[in-house]
């Protein structure tokens, strides 16, 4: 499951960035890098044991199937995929598979997002630990990922503006900004580097901390550009323990290192 | 604000039916007591002394990067009186919700008194309060320590809980208005980890 979350999340990076064209001018990604990831991407979608497994097991269907509707959405679609869905709608997914709120929201977003469902987003929000929870202490790692899933959903990764009330906004805003200080003490890179992309799409109470934690987030970084979810991984890295091992490596710094692209994404489409 | 009055009461009702074992506990007990008063009408306390000294307070950027013993500290002697920047009062109170996150009562009262001597945002610092009264026994005292104490085996489960009751109360007191530690308190306090039952980061939160 590791490799199909890393397959789904690569697919995201490179839908956000063929959407931003001035945004691969600016980090310098050619059309060369983006046509090789699309390769990649689909080399490794259509490969007959990966595109089988949706219909041999519909309950399991969707970590599956998110790389083909986030590629779906860039225009690029493929029958055999197409039947699936087709298929799975028949026997009642993703409706009938039981899931947790946020996750709902997240089948739900990329279905709409890939043009294969027409779904209003709020009621699945409402579901949401973002939108239940009534205080600011009572966030564990799994509680802020879902925060952060439900804003960058919400918002379409940052390409649109989050559809909520005033103060819900505001509450996810300082929701947020809590979550930043907290995750830049604990050095927890990844969640600070989703908090930070949030921060950026919904706004900030604080955008001075913000601006700080942005440094650390920065500071944090490899020379050759990756940064690992945690700090003791860090430390291991630059022990070099790690870094002879090259799944190791992947490991610890392939996510928190495509989250830190979003991030880079979303700062220079603000900016320009 | 009645809430936090009604928690000093009971504290206070706490300690007045105490009956200390030890003289630690009994010099506890006299400062709980007397920081429990002033929580209570938020005048200065007749005690209070000179025991502060910190008359800065760093930037926001090393307050969240300080360790938990340091910062306590910083909150035992903070004595400033500038407004410090809006960031820096900000970073306070986030790092008290940060904290209560960790289940760290005695880094959250620290800083509640921090924020309280800053005027930092109350909208922010509202649930690290709530977060405070909700570690009050019904007896009066602070602190949900049994299963840690289990864990550690410690067979004085008194003094710990005075511990905290005594760090809240005096988080109280500054909220109150009340201004400053006895100066007697600064040697009685345990430094910081020496009465830390909820170890940072221990619920991985």
């Amino acid at each position: 499951m590791e490799g199909l979350q890393a397959l789904a999340e690569l697919s995201i990076a490179y839908s956000r960035l063929t959407a931003s064209p001035n945004v691969c001018e600016l980090l310098g990604v050619g059309t060369a890098l983006l046509d090789r990831w699309h390769d990649h991407l689909v080399q490794e979608i259509t490969r007959p044991s990966m595109a089988e497994l949706p219909r041999k097991r519909p309950v399991q269907a969707f970590p599956y199937l998110l790389p083909y509707l986030v590629l779906r959405r860039t225009g690029w679609t493929e029958p055999f995929y197409e039947q699936t869905l087709d298929l799975l709608r028949g026997w009642g997914f993703p409706e009938a598979q039981e899931m947790v709120p946020y996750r709902e929201l997240d089948v739900a977003y990329f279905l709409a997002a890939a043009g294969r469902a027409d779904h209003d987003l709020t009621p699945f929000y409402r579901r949401t630990f973002l939108s239940r929870a009534k205080g600011l202490v009572h966030v564990d790692h799994e509680s802020a990922y879902s925060i952060t899933h439900t804003i960058l959903y919400l918002s379409d990764f940052g390409a649109r503006p989050v559809p909520l009330t005033d103060s819900e906004l505001d509450r996810a805003r300082v929701m947020v900004a809590c979550l930043v200080v907290h995750y830049w003490r604990t050095k927890h890179w990844d969640l600070l580097g989703e908090m930070l992309l949030c921060a950026a799409i919904v706004g900030s109470p604080e955008p001075a901390l913000s601006s700080l934690a942005l440094s650390v987030f920065h500071d944090a970084h490899d020379r050759d550009g990756s940064v690992a979810g945690r700090a003791e991984a860090e430390t291991e890295i630059a022990a070099s323990r790690l870094r002879q091992d090259a799944e190791a490596m992947f490991t610890a710094c392939y996510h928190t290192t495509l989250v830190s692209l979003l991030l880079a994404i979303q700062l220079l489409q603000e900016g320009g | 604000v009645n809430s936090c009055v009604e928690a000093a009461r009971a504290a206070r009702r706490w300690l007045l039916d105490l009956e200390p074992a030890t003289s630690e506990q009994a010099e506890y007990r006299a400062l709980g007591l007397s920081l429990a008063e002033s929580a209570i009408d938020g005048e200065p306390n007749a005690v209070q002394g000179d025991f502060a000294s910190t008359l800065h307070l760093p930037e926001a950027a090393e307050l969240v990067a300080m360790d938990r013993a340091s910062l306590i500290e910083l909150g035992r002697s903070y004595a400033g009186s500038d407004a410090p920047p809006a960031d820096t009062r900000a970073a306070l109170s986030y790092l008290a919700l940060s904290y209560a996150r960790s289940d760290d009562l005695q880094a959250v009262a620290g800083l509640l008194r921090l924020c309280a001597d800053v005027g930092a945002s109350e909208r922010i610092t509202a649930d690290a309060w709530r977060y405070v009264l909700d570690q009050q026994q019904l007896d009066g005292s602070f602190g949900l320590l049994s299963a840690e104490l289990v864990i550690l085996e410690r067979t004085d489960v008194l003094t710990p809980r005075l511990a905290m009751t005594v760090e809240v109360l005096w988080a109280l007191a500054a909220k109150s208005g009340a201004g400053r530690l006895p100066s007697a308190a600064g040697a009685l306090i345990p430094a910081p980890g020496a009465s830390q039952i909820n170890v940072d980061g221990g619920p991985d939160m």
